[in-house]
């Protein structure tokens, strides 16, 4: 008879997580079965919103979980473990986007250059000194999400990265910088920048 | 103020936004908000992005996802503790150390006896006869350090204990046949070893370099004979299977992995979820499924087409022959994308489901 993870979970007691991180230090494959599953749902959604691909986001998912597994003895609780996993899954999921890279160039931009194709034209960040009212109002939701969805992916995977830790996981700013081991300002440059290219984005493909 | 956005905050909008500026900067942003009608209007764009990228749906997590983390934290766990299981003194630091001090003994030895020091005892003259400089180097470096999982020698060292482990040489005794620790045996050194000395021609410096170079001969020789004695097993037993493959394969060259997709069930008991399995490519799927059964059968296993799923063959090979099994997809163009799936083995099987699309 198959027992799931999930199965053992809910069979066994609530433990507290920095005991269940102890034990898994120690080699106890059934505590970190149980931190897998306290931290699984969160670990798909920001490798997920890194990656934007189903297969390969549980590619990446899997990694994460057995390089924690394997790197544990190693973790001096510095800082918390979810940041430590975090860290992880936001590394492996940027590698995983680095290899395709030719993929990612040809689906960003820069948002303080010109456009494509017209050099004397002005970059995207300068007109925003002028902007007006925002047509994003008139946007529907779902519309809204989905042309959010399509400009999210043709973002760079950093700025990506810095979205879905604040937005996705309303992680604190402090928090982001220890994941991605920048500092606080680079955080908040990125994460500007990022909603910036957004907006332009979403403001360009409106109606 | 950025330098990115002259004349308007629009970092530290986006940090007012989040509650992540402290007051200074913050009654500072708010003023500037209240004179400048794009920067509010800025905000609020700001706002919009923020609420939709936060609403933004992200799939649910794929049912089997945490079963299959667990399957392969299991596969990497048993890796884990091979290595957790090798004494302190069997990892490479210090048997590397007690190597390199054997090596230069035994250099320090040779070039004494070569010297004729007094106190050395000069080589038996069926070592020196006719015998270059070389190839007299040659034998003693043949005679004495042993090769790769080879005893150390007996006639330097006729007093020295055998190193304690005999697990070891429980293994020694039955090494595949072929592989390579075997092939100092077959050579046929007597013409060029020196003759075993009597025990009255033996001074202390040479017993004692004899009974160091044969200690740490034999631990180095263990040691590297045992990491070596699967690579071993693979190498002995491994020549046929990229010839099979490509024999088995018709559509071989055509083949190539584009996902790691489905699942496969194994019959152990202790396995709780499937394996993931393998999705490849081919112009002729029929044919290329076909090759990898006889390949499995060849190896001693099995396959089959899965009768659930169209274009999938389910493969099954014993534990101990999974390395070359997965060589064998290799060398078809699998590309083996995770590590992890190198060891998708039970106690007793290797089991794969690969799906083949044309």
């Amino acid at each position: 008879m198959l027992v799931t993870m999930a199965q053992r979970k809910t069979a066994a007691p609530e433990e507290a997580e920095p005991d269940l991180v102890g034990r898994a230090r120690r080699g106890d494959r059934g505590a970190f079965e149980r931190l897998v599953s306290e931290h699984l749902s969160h670990v798909w959604r920001v490798v997920w919103r890194i990656v934007r691909h189903d297969a390969d986001a549980e590619d990446v998912v899997q990694e994460v979980f057995l390089a924690a597994w394997q790197g544990l003895p190693g973790y001096r609780e510095a800082c918390a473990f979810s940041t430590w996993l975090h860290r992880i899954a936001v590394t492996r999921a940027l590698n995983h986007v680095d290899r395709s890279a030719e993929k990612l160039r040809r689906a960003s931009w820069p948002i303080d250059v010109p456009p494509a194709g017209d050099p004397d034209g002005e970059p995207p960040l300068a007109r925003l000194a002028d902007a007006g009212p925002s047509p994003l109002e008139a946007l529907e939701a779902r519309e809204l999400l989905r042309r959010l969805a399509d400009c999210v992916s043709r973002l760079p995977a950093a700025w990506r990265t810095v979205v879905a830790l604040r937005d996705g996981e309303s992680l604190a700013y402090e928090e982001i910088a220890r994941i991605l081991d920048v500092a606080l300002g680079t955080v908040r440059s990125r994460l500007a920048r990022a909603r910036i290219a957004l907006k332009e984005c979403m403001e360009g493909a409106a109606p | 103020m950025s330098a990115r956005d002259p004349g308007h905050p629009h970092e530290r909008i986006s940090a007012l936004l989040d509650g992540e500026l402290d007051p200074a900067h913050r009654a500072e942003v708010e003023a500037h908000l209240g004179e400048c009608p794009a920067c509010r209007a800025f905000l609020e764009g700001l706002r919009a992005v923020s609420r939709a990228a936060a609403e933004e749906d992200t799939p649910p997590v794929p049912a089997g996802l945490e079963d299959r983390i667990g399957w392969r934290l299991r596969s990497g766990r048993m890796e884990t503790a091979v290595r957790r299981a090798r004494p302190w003194w069997r990892s490479p630091v210090p048997l590397t150390a007690a190597a390199t001090i054997a090596t230069f003994g035994i250099l320090f030895g040779v070039w004494r006896l070569e010297r004729g020091e007094p106190g050395v005892p000069e080589l038996p003259v069926r070592a020196q006869r006719g015998v270059s400089r070389e190839k007299d180097e040659a034998s003693a470096s043949r005679a004495v350090p042993p090769p790769v999982g080879a005893p150390a020698p007996t006639p330097s060292v006729p007093a020295s204990p055998p190193p304690p482990r005999p697990e070891r040489a429980k293994k020694e005794k039955a090494p595949p046949p072929g592989a390579p620790r075997e092939a100092p045996k077959k050579r046929d050194e007597s013409r060029f070893a020196p003759a075993p000395p009597s025990r009255a021609e033996e001074s202390e410096p040479r017993v004692i370099g004899g009974v160091v170079g044969g200690v740490v001969g034999g631990v180095m020789g263990g040691y590297m004979g045992e990491a070596a004695s699967d690579e071993a097993t693979r190498t002995a037993e491994a020549p046929a299977a990229p010839t099979e493959a490509r024999q088995a394969a018709p559509a071989a060259a055509k083949l190539r992995n584009v996902a790691q997709e489905g699942q496969a069930g194994c019959a152990n008991p202790w396995m709780a979820s499937p394996p993931p399995g393998w999705s490849l490519r081919s112009a002729d799927p029929a044919a290329a499924g076909a090759g990898l059964v006889r390949l499995a059968a060849r190896l001693g296993g099995r396959g089959d087409i899965d009768g659930s799923q169209a274009g999938t063959w389910h493969l099954e090979v014993p534990r101990e022959r999974w390395p070359e099994f997965a060589a064998a997809l290799r060398d078809v163009g699998v590309a083996e994308a995770d590590p992890l799936l190198a060891v998708p083995t039970t106690a007793v099987c290797a089991e794969v489901r690969v799906t083949i699309v044309p």
